[in-house]
């Protein structure tokens, strides 16, 4: 039992001297709202990537409107784009699962991330998003921006109260 | 019923049709847009359905209630954070269901009237207790009786959605079946009517066909009979020339005899009557060719032989002609050209001269006092070409508006007084149209009544050279041949058959040896003394095949040959002569033949004669005919003199 637990510190320690990479992920400080898990090169936890808040107000930010089928006003949005978050776990694959804290899941294609402007919001109307709505994490796709966009396929991605992705 | 009616009646029953057809498209339309509207709807239930937000809340109650059922059993420390996020879901799942739009399907049920209030009174509980740090276990023991409580209310609000929903659907496809059942009955009627529509459609063409049949058959009726008609016509014109024909074979008799009888003594009484008589009959002939020419105009075989003519010489000649008759009626008369007329121009003179004589003619007789002049005006000038209007001016009666509109129609004369008056055939002047036409010209008229007419011909004309050897004047001189002979004066009295009298070797050369096959009596001894005249030695034959067995029996060398016969005709007689053996098929052959009409001359010279000459015959064309034929038979080498 210690024989293993060591030999998992010591792979680790091992992992991170192979990848000093520039933007190596940073250990975790705060709470965790999101883990990426399956394919990715860059790991900062047991399971995988994980994110508090901080680290995703640190990655390039995006803010839109755009009419949702869940309100009846346009909504503001704010939060790092899904292919910068990837970008920073590593990740590369091809589908996505997505998972929400009520235990919603959906798969999203990995190159929805590459042709549209998808965001991890972490804001909707300047307010941070409160797990009694849609929180913390919302995943929006810039609906009013392409015809589309605007259909289930896409309404049905849309995963709110996100929990974690899986990379395959 | 007549067309148009039917036509109108087939249009408004088009207009009806099309009409219902056109409503019945738009029930249609209005039904299959409700179905998709209700498809539409039926998908946006889907989408959102209320029994998902009812059951995800549901759902959230209970694993709440559940988390709080754990957490107040088991011994230990708190899962706070658990306990808070299930609670947290719980309530964001209650916002969805207030603030869903679909929620509205359900709020009119008693179910969620009591259910919601229930809740919210839960809700305003748990929020105090979740609220406190650190959480107390007997508020949350306390809290979940209150949640078990509840739980009954939020079944009830499931099992009211569900039951809402599946009344919903229910209701929808009662309507959506309702709708198919009239779209069915709809396109079922429209198929009848389709049906009824192309029935009465078949029935109209079949109908139209046979209309179309029977103006067909009434159209092929209308040319057979045009066809017959036209054939009629033609027949009454081939008799018309026929009879023309046999008209001029006694005539030429009658004329001839009358020539030869001035020419003996008689007394100054008896020359007088000859002279009227000759009169008469040359007022008959005239008469006779105006028939004879608009027979050949109407068969169309009447065409044109212009040749080099001297216009001025010609007008000398009709002044000449003319010159008499005006003068007769004390009339003054003159033919005068206002330029230098071209020396030689293509034009056939004949005819050129026929129409002047018309139109002279025309205006001596309308006109009593006073005088009649021709006027030559030279018109456009262009390379080669002239051309001439002939303007015939008189001072007679004149012609009122209603003649002058029919003056060139067949038939037509002055009115039947003047008719009677000055005679004619009414054919003249639509003669010298026709012709004038033919040589790409026209006649024009007007005319004061009482005042006089004024007649203008426009020609054009070719210019041409002088012939390169000028036409002489014919040689009017008689009697003379290459073998001058004297008139044997017992020839004279051997009418019929064969004659062999001893060859009058009196003066010059032997006689000229002349076979005439004629069946005319009158013409025979006409021809016979014309003949005897220039000294030729005559063998008469009635018939075509009597001529080719004398001609079998002896050497002439020349025949003169009527075409027209009874046993044989002429031609078939020139033919079977032709191909005997022996210098008697070189004889040299003259057609006389009053046949007017154009291809006469030509059958004859196909059927081998060397010549032909029209009747009735005149002594100084027959002589010059034969001069031509006997030097082209000398110079061609074998004339053996017997």
């Amino acid at each position: 039992m210690n024989i293993a637990r060591r030999s998992a510190l010591t792979s680790l320690m091992a992992l991170m001297v192979a990848w000093p990479s520039a933007h190596a992920l940073e250990p975790i400080k705060g709470k965790a709202i999101l883990t990426i898990t399956g394919k990715v090169a860059e790991k900062n936890g047991a399971n995988g990537a994980e994110f508090d808040l901080t680290m995703l107000e640190k990655l390039p930010q995006q803010t839109f409107s755009t009419k949702t089928p869940w309100d009846k006003n346009p909504i503001k949005f704010k939060g790092p784009l899904l292919r910068d978050v990837l970008a920073a776990a590593k990740a590369s694959g091809t589908t996505l699962k997505a998972a929400a804290l009520n235990d919603y899941q959906t798969t999203i294609p990995f190159d929805d991330a590459k042709n549209f402007d998808v965001i991890v919001a972490y804001q909707m109307n300047d307010q941070p998003i409160p797990v009694r709505t849609k929180g913390p994490l919302f995943i929006v796709y810039p609906f009013d921006t392409k015809a589309e966009l605007r259909s289930n396929v896409y309404y049905e991605r849309s995963a709110w109260q996100l929990k974690s992705i899986l990379v395959e | 019923m007549n067309g148009s009616s039917k036509n109108r009646r087939y249009l408004l029953w088009l207009a009806i049709g099309t009409g219902v057809l056109a409503l019945a498209m738009a029930i249609l339309l209005v039904l299959q847009i409700t179905q998709k509207r209700a498809i539409e709807k039926a998908n946006e239930l889907r989408a959102d359905s209320i029994t998902a937000l009812v059951f995800q809340f549901e759902r959230e109650f209970l694993r709440f209630r559940q988390t709080l059922e754990s957490s107040v059993i088991r011994n230990g420390e708190l899962d706070a954070d658990n306990l808070g996020l299930r609670y947290d879901l719980f309530l964001s799942r209650l916002t969805l269901l207030r603030d869903n739009p679909t929620t509205e399907l359900i709020t009119h049920r008693p179910e969620y009237q009591k259910a919601m209030p229930h809740v919210d009174t839960l809700i305003a509980h748990a929020d105090k207790v979740m609220a406190a740090n650190p959480l107390s276990k007997p508020a949350l023991a306390k809290l979940l009786t209150e949640f078990n409580d509840a739980g009954v209310d939020v079944q009830a609000l499931s099992l009211a959605a569900n039951s809402e929903v599946a009344a919903l659907l229910e209701s929808q496809e009662k309507t959506m079946l309702r709708q198919n059942n009239q779209i069915i009955g709809l396109t079922l009627a429209q198929l009848i009517f389709l049906l009824i529509a192309a029935g009465a459609l078949a029935l109209r063409q079949r109908k139209q066909e046979k209309e179309r049949q029977a103006l067909e058959d009434l159209t092929h009726e209308l040319r057979e009979a045009h066809f017959r008609a036209e054939a009629a016509n033609r027949g009454k014109s081939q008799f018309l020339a026929n009879m023309s024909h046999e008209l001029r074979t006694p005539f030429n008799g009658m004329l001839g005899m009358l020539g030869l009888l001035e020419s003996t003594s008689v007394t100054p009484a008896q020359a007088d009557y000859i002279k009227t008589a000759k009169g008469s009959a040359n007022h008959l002939l005239t008469l006779l060719n105006d028939i004879l020419d608009v027979s050949a105009l109407e068969a169309g075989k009447m065409t044109l032989k212009p040749e080099p003519a001297q216009l001025g010489a010609l007008l000398n000649e009709v002044e000449a002609l003319m010159r008499p008759q005006a003068t007769e009626k004390g009339l003054k008369f003159s033919i005068v050209s206002q330029a230098e007329l071209p020396h030689w121009v293509l034009a056939d003179t004949t005819r050129l001269k026929q129409i002047l004589f018309n139109l002279i003619n025309n205006a001596i007789k309308f006109t009593d006092h006073g005088s009649v002049t021709v006027t030559v005006v030279p018109r456009q000038r262009t390379d080669g070409n002239i051309g001439l209007a002939f303007l015939i001016k008189d001072t007679g009666i004149g012609m009122d508006d209603h003649v002058l509109s029919s003056l060139f129609q067949r038939f037509f004369q002055v009115d039947g007084g003047l008719a009677r008056k000055f005679g004619g055939t009414g054919l003249g002047l639509e003669i010298s149209q026709t012709l004038a036409r033919l040589m790409g010209g026209a006649i024009e008229v007007e005319s004061t009544q009482g005042k006089g007419s004024l007649f203008t011909l426009h020609l054009p004309f070719t210019l041409c050279p002088a012939p390169p050897t000028a036409v002489v004047a014919p040689p009017i001189v008689p009697l003379t041949k290459p073998a001058p002979a004297v008139a044997a004066e017992a020839s004279a009295t051997a009418p019929a058959a064969t004659q062999d009298a001893p060859p009058s070797a009196d003066a010059g050369g032997p006689a000229l040896r002349v076979m005439v096959v004629e069946d005319h009596p009158v013409n025979r001894k006409f021809v016979g003394i014309l003949l005897e005249k220039m000294g030729c030695k005559v063998t008469f034959c009635e018939n075509g095949q009597l001529g080719v067995e004398a001609a079998e029996r002896d050497m002439f060398d020349l025949i003169l040959m009527d075409v027209h016969m009874p046993v044989m005709d002429g031609l078939t007689a020139t033919r079977t002569i032709r191909a005997m053996p022996g210098p008697i098929a070189q004889v040299p052959i003259i057609v006389l033949s009053a046949d007017v009409m154009n291809d006469a001359k030509e059958k004859a010279l196909a059927a081998g004669v060397n010549d032909f000459v029209s009747k009735p015959v005149q002594a100084g064309q027959l002589q010059a005919a034969m001069q031509k034929c006997l030097a082209a038979a000398a110079a061609h080498g074998s004339n053996t003199a017997a």
